[in-house]
């Protein structure tokens, strides 16, 4: 498909659309968060806890008097760093070992499918709570926890497609001019299957940040005063009846990030790779 | 048959396998922690040498993998070892636990494949019509819920504003409709995609246009061609899936304090404490292993496909 068509199809296609203006709107308010944010994020001030959402706040403020608006929108940037950094580590190992099992097949193959099979036999959330319990709780460890417990999707999906066009007869051609594999891998295999991986990347982030609020849920995300969206909402549950506000809005926040996330990954696959089964 | 006998064998085999290597693996990440237990619980007053005893006493001053296969061989006896922050045997609050998780997940996945299913079904052979795009919008929208956040919504309407259901905690069946309702709702929609998907999938078979050719009429071909096909993923799903739902009841009985396996796990994890955490964990590897062996088992029953490829597998 050309571009000009595929971006001709993009613009009809409503779910991508409306998923990118989301998008949009989430890194816009991440990246001027200190402008938009009209209080700080962990300044306390326990004359003014627990207040309902007015024109100063918002959103309402928490019970150290912390303004939860100014919270959420700081805290888009570590839902957004996160989600981003996880799926750039996961994506690349499970590329890689992809290429390289489907590309040698063989006794290789068959150790990086035991692996992938290893991850998968326990949930991934309790895999990750465990990772995260024992390296101790912190965003760079939720970042390694995730990474590990989600790189085998990319792994077995880019493995069967590289099989099914590793002997197709370019790449025999490649093979015969006397390219290295490493050239036929990225210069000739990669190139052809990247709209699986593009979709499974975007599909990818928003279950990285479900991941990391989920972590942050249960205390073992960003420590305190750090505005983990995750964190702040369980610290709303014991103030539910009187504040409930503490824990909705930063809920919204996670469902609008992720659901704009979601609607462009369906609208990618739609568009690049409509039978990819994730 | 003799096919499948074997391969069962051979599943069950790799899946004892399995169940050892992620325990073995976790015991490892666990010795890498800084500090343990004993530094935890114990007064800071209490002498280095009485720390040592106590190390002793607990056998954490032996090298990682002589303490795995002590515990491995006192699992094999059904001793799951002793809760250091409650001194209970931990097969004892296990056993407490565990039927709250299963009747939790057990009825979670029985909801969701009744009503997922048939939707699938419906929307799938009416596809492009309003009601099948208001249903991928909002399984989008479901995907894309925390559960924890779906959680408090729901404890927020039903138990505070409308006051008909206790928000936390066991007091008879009124207490499961929330923790329930969370834990059902995002997983049905995922069942809901799956259906759909599949049902969209066998429409565009071969066979389904012949039996139409042959003039069955629209019921009989969806029910006995397309959706006995479609079934086979569907039904495998219903077994992966539990291990899932596991997982995800550590977040669901955590929001609404729920007596089950998944917050006591969270609970020994916040106090570091190693035998219990341990115990659940290799409790839930059986548990997913067996849900996959037996969503394998089942697919290569089901479809005589994948017992062709199987018959060429060495693993």
């Amino acid at each position: 498909m050309s571009i000009k068509k595929l971006y001709k199809e993009a613009l009809r296609n409503k779910m991508f659309m409306v998923g990118l203006v989301l998008f949009l709107l989430i890194v816009i308010i991440a990246v001027f968060a200190g402008s938009i944010a009209p209080h700080s994020y962990k300044e306390t001030d326990v004359t003014k806890a627990l207040l309902a959402p007015s024109s100063e706040f918002p959103f309402g403020t928490d019970q150290y008097g912390r303004c939860i608006f100014s919270r959420v929108i700081f805290g888009s940037r570590i839902a957004l760093a996160v989600g981003l950094v996880v799926v750039a580590v996961e994506s690349v190992i499970g590329v890689a070992l992809g290429l390289i099992a489907g590309y040698y097949g063989g006794k290789i193959d068959r150790i990086i499918l035991f692996i992938t099979d290893l991850t998968w036999a326990m949930p991934p959330l309790i895999m990750a709570l465990a990772i995260v319990t024992m390296l101790g709780p912190s965003l760079n460890n939720v970042v390694i926890a995730i990474a590990v417990v989600s790189w085998a999707q990319f792994t077995r999906i880019v493995r069967t497609k590289t099989q099914a066009i590793k002997n197709m007869p370019f790449i025999e051609a490649a093979r015969a001019f006397g390219e290295s594999d490493f050239n036929i891998i990225t210069r000739y295999i990669l190139p052809n299957i990247l709209s699986p991986i593009i979709v499974l990347t975007t599909l990818a982030l928003p279950s990285a940040i479900l991941s990391t609020t989920s972590l942050g849920f249960l205390g073992l995300g960003a420590q305190p005063p750090a505005p983990d969206w995750g964190k702040i909402l369980s610290e709303g549950i014991d103030y539910i009846e009187i504040a409930p506000w503490i824990s909705i809005f930063p809920g919204i926040s996670i469902v609008l990030t992720v659901l704009g996330f979601n609607l462009i990954g369906e609208g990618l696959r739609d568009l690049l790779d409509p039978r990819l089964k994730v | 048959m003799s096919d499948m006998i074997e391969y069962t064998i051979k599943r069950l085999f790799t899946g004892i396998f399995v169940i050892f290597a992620v325990t073995a693996l976790l015991f490892a990440i666990m010795q890498l922690m800084p500090g343990d237990a004993i530094q935890l619980i114990a007064n800071p007053r209490v002498s280095p040498e009485r720390i040592e005893e106590l190390r002793e006493a607990w056998g954490l001053n032996k090298p990682a993998y002589v303490q795995y296969f002590y515990w491995l061989s006192h699992v094999l006896k059904g001793d799951l070892g002793t809760s250091i922050s409650t001194g209970q045997q931990v097969s004892v609050l296990i056993k407490a636990r565990f039927p709250y998780t299963m009747l939790l997940t057990g009825l979670s996945l029985i909801l969701q494949y009744i009503i997922a299913v048939p939707l699938g079904l419906i929307t799938a052979s009416n596809k492009n019509t309003r009601a099948d795009g208001i249903m991928v919008v909002l399984t989008i929208i479901l995907w894309s819920m925390p559960p924890f956040w779906l959680g408090i919504l729901l404890m927020l309407v039903f138990g505070i504003w409308l006051k008909v259901l206790p928000i936390s905690g066991y007091s008879g069946l009124s207490s499961l409709i929330l923790p329930l309702m969370t834990m059902t709702l995002p997983s049905l929609a995922s069942v809901f995609r799956l259906a759909r998907s599949e049902v969209l999938e066998v429409l565009r078979e071969k066979y389904v246009l012949t039996a139409y050719a042959k003039g069955l009429n629209r019921k009989r071909v969806l029910t006995f061609h397309v959706l006995r096909n479609a079934l086979i993923p569907v039904t495998v799903m219903f077994f992966l899936s539990l291990p899932w739902l596991i997982g995800g009841s550590v977040i669901v009985e955590s929001v609404f304090a729920w007596p089950g396996m998944g917050g006591l796990l969270w609970k020994a994890i916040s106090n570091q404490d190693y035998p219990v955490v341990q115990g659940i964990i290799f409790i839930i590897a059986i548990l997913t292993v067996i849900s996959n062996i037996l969503g394998d088992i089942l697919s290569a029953f089901l479809d005589p496909r994948i017992r062709l490829e199987i018959k060429g597998d060495n693993l």
